[in-house]
């Protein structure tokens, strides 16, 4: 393994809150949230991952080594489920989200092309707007996030990936001083977004 | 590539600004030792920054030495060297500007066709050389400069697929600096939005001009009817939306030196240009 003070960029002989620091600095930038979708999300995982063992390894040597804690740090290391629905679409629809996944987009995007318009709910439009995330296709993507969240209001996926690029869209990169406290803003909008929706009851399907 | 990929200098640190003007300095020195002394004239903020990604993720340590330039006789500066990334860069601005002057000889005006055959006589010497070191590279400008033809001459009115053609142009070059898999990937949609940047930066550039003159351009098209401030608005936000997913994507880029300065670039860099060209349109309108 590699030194973990290394991974997390801090010198061996930082104090415990720079460690901290450091930690949840990393854990923000490479959280699998912003990475949903993402072709790179895979390389995002791995990297979270790196973080936390460093994390959980210096946690275990400065606690005198041995036993420490199991895992403190959060996320990522039991892998992010993002490819699973909050409901269970339709099945044809269902198979197409897992070519998505796994790359095969041309095939996809013919498949979903295929679908009469009248079929083509929340869920076509959130799956066709991954696919153009995908490819780079960016204000395409926008697009069909946003008729997806009209479809499916209640769909917290769809919303979630239709606020990450609205949030972009707004301000760009996300490291300049300005954006600081947006990355906050999307984390306490989706929170009160899950919060509202589990009030509701399960009713809605979230 | 048109210039628009370059850092804030004011944010840089005295050493990161001297390392930057080092890179500039040496790849101008690069261009002549390849392709000879009117070559330089075609450096770019653009090529700088390739060169200067392919030094961050490369093995070896560039050589930084002082040197003396031929444009600045009187005093040394430092010049860097000895890497690849130097040469490869200079190919590329070589390939860049031969196929951009080929998409000019199919310009309306007569006086700019007159001057892209003078410029192509000119540059054919390095262009040859730069192909035949980089063939599929050269198949890749080629490629992006008639599909870029023939969405043009349909009027294509869909932003996305306007700047394909340079996109997936650079998502090659980028993803050719990278040494396996798992770098290319992150490279290739580097590039790839890189080259989207810098292809909707142009087209918001050239705004005010191609409405007054009827040209081509995929935001005129695509906000067909928008009061010209929405208009910029929007093409603004499609800026905004490209910086944000670069800077994600560089995040995952295992960058060993010059991490400051390519993050710098790609982040205020990027958004002070876009902000500068939605101004420059204000005024223009105004």
């Amino acid at each position: 393994m590699a030194d973990p003070y290394q991974v997390l960029g801090i010198s061996s002989n930082a104090t415990d809150d720079e460690v901290k620091n450091a930690y949840r600095q990393l854990a923000r930038k490479y959280h699998p949230d912003n990475y949903v979708d993402n072709p790179l999300a895979d390389l995002a995982t791995e990297k979270m991952k790196e973080i936390n063992e460093a994390y959980d390894e210096i946690q275990r040597r400065r606690r005198g080594g041995g036993q420490g804690p199991a895992s403190q740090s959060y996320g990522g290391d039991q892998g992010y489920d993002w490819g699973q629905a909050q409901y269970a679409p339709p099945s044809q629809l269902d198979d197409i989200r897992r070519m998505i996944q796994n790359g095969r987009l041309p095939e996809a995007e013919e498949l979903l092309e295929g679908i009469p318009q009248q079929r083509r709910d929340g869920e076509w439009n959130y799956l066709m707007g991954t696919i153009y995330y995908t490819k780079g296709w960016l204000d395409s993507a926008i697009n069909y996030y946003a008729a997806a969240c009209r479809l499916s209001p209640g769909n917290l996926e769809y919303r979630a990936a239709y606020q990450r690029l609205m949030q972009q869209r707004q301000y760009g990169a996300y490291t300049t001083t300005a954006a600081a406290c947006d990355c906050c803003e999307i984390c306490s909008t989706i929170y009160c977004c899950s919060s509202c929706c589990s009030c509701m009851g399960n009713g809605c399907g979230c | 590539m048109f210039g628009y990929i370059r850092p804030v200098e004011p944010q840089l640190r005295v050493c990161e600004l001297n390392t930057y003007k080092a890179v500039y300095c040496g790849l101008c020195r690069q261009l002549g030792r390849s392709f000879g002394l009117l070559a330089r004239f075609t450096l770019s903020y653009d090529t700088t920054f390739l060169a200067l990604l392919g030094m961050g993720i490369g093995a070896g340590d560039p050589e930084m030495a002082p040197g003396r330039c031929p444009f600045h006789p009187l005093r040394k500066m430092p010049l860097c060297g000895g890497t690849p990334a130097l040469a490869f860069s200079a190919d590329m601005a070589a390939l860049v500007l031969w196929w951009k002057l080929r998409d000019d000889l199919a310009d309306e005006g007569i006086g700019k066709r007159l001057l892209a055959r003078l410029g192509l006589f000119l540059t054919k010497g390095a262009y040859r050389k730069a192909a035949a070191r980089h063939r599929s590279l050269d198949e890749a400008f080629r490629r992006m400069t008639e599909n870029q033809q023939a969405l043009e001459s349909r009027s294509c009115s869909n932003v996305d697929e306007a700047a394909e053609p340079t996109a997936a142009a650079l998502s090659a070059v980028f993803a050719a600096l990278g040494q396996e898999e798992k770098q290319q990937r992150v490279l290739g949609r580097l590039g790839y939005l890189l080259g989207r940047f810098a292809y909707l930066a142009d087209a918001l550039d050239d705004l005010a001009e191609d409405r007054c003159k009827g040209r081509y351009n995929p935001f005129l098209l695509a906000h067909a009817g928008t009061e010209p401030e929405e208009l910029r608005r929007q093409c603004l936000s499609s800026l905004y939306l490209t910086i944000g997913e670069t800077e994600l994507t560089y995040r995952l880029l295992e960058v060993r030196r010059f991490g400051p300065i390519l993050e710098n670039i790609l982040t205020l860099g990027l958004m002070s240009q876009a902000d500068r060209l939605a101004k420059k349109g204000v005024e223009k309108d105004g």
